[in-house]
C-alpha cells in the first residue's frame, strides 16, 4: 500500500531507461531450430517463419515480454542434416514484437473480473489478452491496487491505469491454486497526482474510463 | 549418440535485448501489412488469433487514424515543449484531448509546461485528428456517477 505520487514517479524515472519507452518493442534474439522434413516443400522463409511462430508468438519469454509477432527474419544459416536425422538444423537471427509495459506507462484495459475485498481487483487487460490460454504459458493477468474508497467499476468498463511494476514469476512446479499461472504480471495503480485529488476534474473527462462509453467496444 | 529428431530443441539467445520501442501505430501499421484489416473471415490472411487480438484492440486506441507521417509532425512540433521520448510516446498513443488527460502522462505538468498545456492539448488534437471509432467522453453518464460517488 502506497499512497502519493511522489513515490511512483520516484521509481518510474529510473526505470525508463531500463525498459525502453513503449509497451510494443522490438528485441533481437537468435534461435536454433530443426525444421521437419514434411517442411522441406515450403519456400525455406516460410518453414522458418512458421516454426518461431509457433514457438514463441502469444507466450512469455522471461523478462523480455509477451511476444505478440515474427517482426522479420534477418538471416537463416545452416542447413545441415545430423547423422540419424531427417530433419535439418538451422541457425535463425529474428526480431519480435513484444509486449511489456514500462513502469510509468498509462494503459488502458477492460476489467473482466473483481475480487470483491475492495482492495485489488483482478483486471484482465485490453481484449488483446482477453481469454486465459490452457496452455499456462500464453496468459498475461493484471493485478489492480487501489487504496481509495470504492468506485462503481462494472462489468465492462475499460481502465486507465499507470504501470507500477512488471514481474515475471517463476513457473510453479505444481499449481497452487483454482488460479492458472501468470508467468507475466502487471501491476498497476490509479493514485497519481490528479487521479487522486481532483475527483471533480476526473470525473469529466476520459481519464477515468466509465465516462469513455468502454461499452461501445463491445462485449468481449 | 543418436540424435532425436522429435521437438525442436529450445536454444534461444538474445542478440539484443532491446532493439528500439513501437509506437501503437507501428504494431498496427505491421499487422495491417500482413492483412488483418482485409480479411473478414480471419482465416486467410497470415496472422494469428493472438495477433488479431491485439489488432481489435490497436485498431479502438487512437492508433487506428494515425499515420507515420502524422507521427513524424507531432514529434517534430512538440520539440519546443521538451518533452522525453516516453512522454511522447504515451501521448501519441493514447491522444489525450484534454488537460485531466494529458496531467498523467507529463511529469511535474505545471512547472515544466506552465500555460501552454492547453496550446500541447491543441496541438495534440489537430495532428491526430480523432477517427469515429474512438469514443468520446459521455456527459450525462459523468453526471450520474458523480452523484453515486
Amino acid at each position: 500500500m502506497y499512497s502519493a505520487s511522489m513515490v511512483d514517479r520516484a521509481t518510474s524515472n529510473c526505470c525508463f531507461e531500463l525498459h525502453g519507452v513503449n509497451m510494443f518493442y522490438l528485441t533481437k534474439l537468435e534461435h536454433t531450430l530443426r525444421l521437419q522434413p514434411h517442411l522441406l516443400s515450403l519456400p525455406l522463409n516460410e518453414a522458418v517463419k512458421g516454426e518461431l511462430e509457433g514457438l514463441f508468438v502469444d507466450k512469455v519469454i522471461a523478462n523480455l515480454g509477451l511476444c505478440i509477432s515474427v517482426y522479420d527474419i534477418e538471416s537463416i544459416d545452416g542447413g545441415f542434416i545430423f547423422a540419424n536425422e531427417g530433419a535439418s538444423t538451422y541457425t535463425v537471427k529474428f526480431r519480435l514484437t513484444l509486449f511489456r509495459p514500462f513502469v510509468g506507462e498509462i494503459i488502458s484495459a477492460r476489467l473482466k473480473e473483481s475480487n470483491a475485498d475492495g482492495l485489488r481487483q483482478l483486471l484482465m487487460p485490453d481484449p488483446s489478452h482477453a481469454e486465459p490460454d490452457s496452455d499456462n504459458k500464453g496468459q498475461v493477468k493484471w493485478t489492480w491496487l487501489f487504496n481509495d474508497e470504492k468506485y462503481l467499476i462494472d462489468g465492462y468498463d475499460e481502465i486507465r491505469f499507470r504501470v507500477q511494476n512488471v514481474k515475471f514469476p517463476e513457473i510453479p512446479k505444481e499449481q497452487k491454486d483454482l488460479k492458472p499461472f501468470a508467468p507475466m504480471e502487471i501491476i498497476g495503480s490509479l493514485v497519481n497526482g490528479s487521479l487522486y485529488f481532483d475527483r471533480d476534474r476526473l470525473c469529466q473527462t476520459g481519464v477515468w474510463a466509465p465516462f469513455h462509453g468502454g461499452s461501445s467496444l463491445g462485449q468481449r | 549418440m543418436v540424435l532425436s529428431s522429435s521437438a525442436t530443441e529450445f536454444v534461444m539467445k538474445i542478440l539484443k535485448e532491446n532493439m528500439g520501442p513501437l509506437t501503437n501505430f507501428e504494431v498496427l501499421d505491421f499487422l495491417r501489412s500482413r492483412g488483418a484489416a482485409k480479411d473478414p473471415t480471419r482465416v486467410l490472411a497470415p496472422v494469428a488469433p493472438s495477433e488479431f487480438k491485439v489488432y481489435d484492440y490497436l485498431v479502438h486506441s487512437a492508433a487506428c487514424s494515425q499515420t507515420r507521417e502524422s507521427i513524424t509532425e507531432f514529434v517534430a512540433k512538440c520539440k519546443p515543449y521538451k518533452l522525453t521520448k516516453s512522454e511522447i510516446t504515451n501521448i501519441i498513443n493514447i491522444r489525450p484531448s484534454s488537460y485531466v488527460e494529458i496531467d498523467p502522462l507529463i511529469e511535474n505538468l505545471d512547472s515544466r509546461l506552465g500555460e501552454s498545456v492547453e496550446e500541447l492539448v491543441e496541438l495534440v488534437v489537430q495532428v491526430f485528428p480523432p477517427s469515429s471509432e474512438q469514443s468520446k467522453p459521455d456527459e450525462n453518464e459523468s453526471k450520474e456517477l458523480k452523484d453515486i460517488m
